[in-house]
């Protein structure tokens, strides 16, 4: 793939950049020690942590990579490269973990932040990794299985208490049973608008695809909902909820009132709605070609058809709508804890109320790994559905 | 691939014209008005919130949190567009073309992230208000330009590029000349998408202290004030559909691969 796939001695670009941009982060700050919640901080760099041997093992992984990036593009030098950018990911959350153990040490409400050297050095082992597992010649379950890696070591951090000392981990302590409360609500939440959207857009979709004439207003619609920007959408949603709600008193005995879940749903739902509705479309579009005439060509009955041909096509390109759907809909939740819907944007407006961006960053981390979690399974089951024959690029 | 092709579907005739445009202008009329003219903006909420609300934002005017809001868009769509075309020109060159795999691959985890969660992560990083918004506003941004700038570039037939080299063009002239002006399309659907979200974004930039409209709707919210979110609402609204409306149509004018 790459134009430096030889042994002429030409870098390969990708993992050099990466350790360059690794080696200059060591000298920005690693973390931010702080004596309270709300204190700005004095940043330490890696070498002033006083974890020597983290830090010379970081230094050491860096020169390794820029090395490795000299080596031809064989597979030992590609596997290399992946353990040295894991080992990296790997050594420096544990290095932080230490040097802010030690940071704290006898301070009641003292913290550290993760600083900007922290997530360039991480970023660095990012594009080591992905660099490298992207091109390499192995089964997609194992390349996944590796992604995995960083992940379920840092649990294993956060589970054994060695991150404690970090300041959005303190915050998750002091919320501890709030966070579950608020994850679920947040799932149920995009859960429950992505549900509503496709039992709603699929026949929409199908139904814009047999009526000529209905497919242009539908469409106009949803995309000129799609485009409505989301807390405008909310803010639609609570002047009409409230007025129902004041006029029938049975929608306000079910709860249904201007702020909260109710208007939350219905704009949430209605936001889902475009990808689902155009995949359902394009699923028909799809099947109406030629191979539905090639089964019939082969004489296949009805009900063969349905199973054989049409079910297997459409189901990966309405998932893929649904794909779009959910990860749209985890984050558009985030901003329905504006207008009291709660779901983990509750934290993230609380920590920019308070002033406590370490509240904010414990709220913005499991919002991005539920995006990304979903986007990556939804497109696991997606793959594992697709025909052979539909089957494009790798994940 | 005649380039008189997209002049034939130009062709229209002055009833058409009218015709299609005449909901857009009674749309912008009624929006300027609502805006700009607070009596009668006051007398349409009057209608549709009867009772005990203050109707008018008293802290700031809705026209000057428009503006605001306009400034953010414009300023972080404007050096997103630069900088999103920029890379993805660069890693469609020889010189970057093995970073196009990670760039690509970057781009599409960071597409994952919901843009509010950018938005609130500019606050550690570099603070709140106006500026540190338009940072987070421009590097959201960047993202559906870089990927519909590689993609669109990438989908130029090498022959046509060949062509050009063929004829005596410099690299550069080929990329400005030819491979540009048959990528444009995709690029101003990239634009046009980025443009729409950064829109959206800019709603709730309201509580990082960006300004704008979601100012006043944030500030409905909290003094249960219907009046507010929905002024605010209407305008963010329209600011966002009329942009799309726009750009819309500026990208119909660009030469369509797909007809010619």
């Amino acid at each position: 793939m790459s134009s430096s796939d030889n042994g002429r001695g030409a870098p390969e670009k990708t993992t050099l950049f990466a350790a360059v941009l690794g080696a200059a982060a060591l000298f920005r700050p690693l973390y931010a020690f702080k004596e309270n919640r709300v204190a700005l901080g004095d940043p330490v760099t890696l070498f002033a942590a006083g974890v020597p041997w983290g830090a010379a093992f970081i230094a050491a992984l860096l020169v390794a990579a820029a090395l490795l990036a000299f080596g031809a593009q064989r597979p030992p030098i590609r596997w290399a490269k992946i353990v040295t950018g894991l080992a990296l990911v790997i050594a420096l959350v544990a290095t932080l973990g230490v040097a802010g153990r030690l940071a704290v040490h006898g301070e009641e409400f003292g913290r550290v932040t993760p600083s900007s050297g922290f997530w360039l050095v991480l970023l660095a082992g990012f594009i080591i990794v992905q660099g490298s597992l992207r091109g390499a010649d192995a089964p997609e379950a194992l390349k996944i299985l590796v992604g995995l890696v960083p992940f379920v070591v840092v649990v294993g951090l956060l589970l054994t208490g060695r991150l404690d000392s970090l300041a959005p981990v303190q915050e998750y302590y002091n919320r501890e049973s709030r966070f579950a409360s608020e994850l679920g609500a947040h799932v149920r939440l995009a859960g429950a608008a992505v549900s509503g959207a496709t039992v709603l857009g699929v026949p929409l979709g199908v139904f814009a695809y047999r009526r000529r004439k209905a497919e242009r207003p539908v469409f106009a619609l949803i995309n000129g909902i799609q485009t409505i920007p989301s807390l405008a959408l909310f803010g639609l949603m609570i002047a009409p909820l409230a007025f129902l709600s004041r006029e029938f008193p049975v929608l306000r005995s079910l709860g249904i009132r201007g702020i909260g879940n109710a208007p939350a749903l219905i704009a949430l739902t209605l936001y889902a709605l475009l990808p689902i509705v155009r995949n359902a479309y394009t699923s028909l579009a799809v099947i109406r070609g030629s191979v539905v005439d090639a089964g019939k060509g082969m004489g296949m009955s009805r009900g063969q058809m349905l199973r054989y041909i049409e079910i297997p096509i459409a189901v990966p390109i309405i998932l893929s709508g649904i794909r779009v759907s959910t990860v749209q809909a985890v984050g558009n939740t985030a901003v329905a804890a504006l207008i009291g819907a709660g779901g983990l944007g509750a934290f993230v407006f609380q920590g920019l109320g308070q002033g406590a961006p370490d509240l904010v960053v414990m709220g913005v981390i499991p919002i991005v790994l539920l995006s990304v979690f979903v986007d990556r399974g939804l497109a696991i089951v997606i793959r594992v559905l697709t025909p052979k024959g539909l089957k494009e690029a790798p994940l | 691939m005649s380039p008189g092709s997209s002049s034939v579907r130009r062709e229209f005739s002055a009833a058409t014209a009218f015709r299609s445009l005449l909901l857009p202008t009674a749309f912008a009329v009624a929006f300027v008005a609502f805006v700009w003219n607070e009596a009668a903006r006051e007398a349409l909420l009057q209608l549709l919130f009867p009772g005990r609300f203050s109707y008018i934002y008293e802290r700031v005017s809705l026209a000057q949190l428009f503006a605001e809001h306009v400034a953010l868009v414009a300023i972080s769509s404007a050096l997103a567009a630069l900088v999103g075309i920029t890379l993805g020109v660069f890693v469609t060159r020889p010189i970057g073309r093995d970073f196009q795999p990670i760039v690509q691959d970057m781009s599409s985890v960071a597409q994952t992230f919901p843009p509010v969660a950018v938005l609130a992560l500019a606050v550690p990083a570099i603070g709140f208000g106006f500026a540190p918004s338009i940072v987070a506003l421009f590097v959201y941004s960047i993202l559906p330009i870089l990927n519909n700038t590689i993609s669109g570039l990438d989908s130029v037939d090498p022959a046509v590029v060949e062509a050009s080299r063929g004829v005596g063009m410099k690299r550069y002239q080929t990329l400005l000349l030819t491979e540009l002006p048959l990528a444009a399309r995709v690029i101003a659907a990239g634009v046009r998408t980025s443009v729409v979200i950064n829109v959206g974004t800019a709603t709730v930039g309201a509580v990082v202290g960006a300004g704008g409209l979601g100012t006043i709707i944030v500030s409905g919210l909290v003094r249960d004030n219907a009046a507010y979110v929905f002024s605010g609402a209407i305008a963010a609204a329209f600011l966002a559909l009329s942009l799309d409306f726009v750009i819309g149509r500026v990208q119909a004018r660009f030469y369509d691969a797909r007809t010619s």
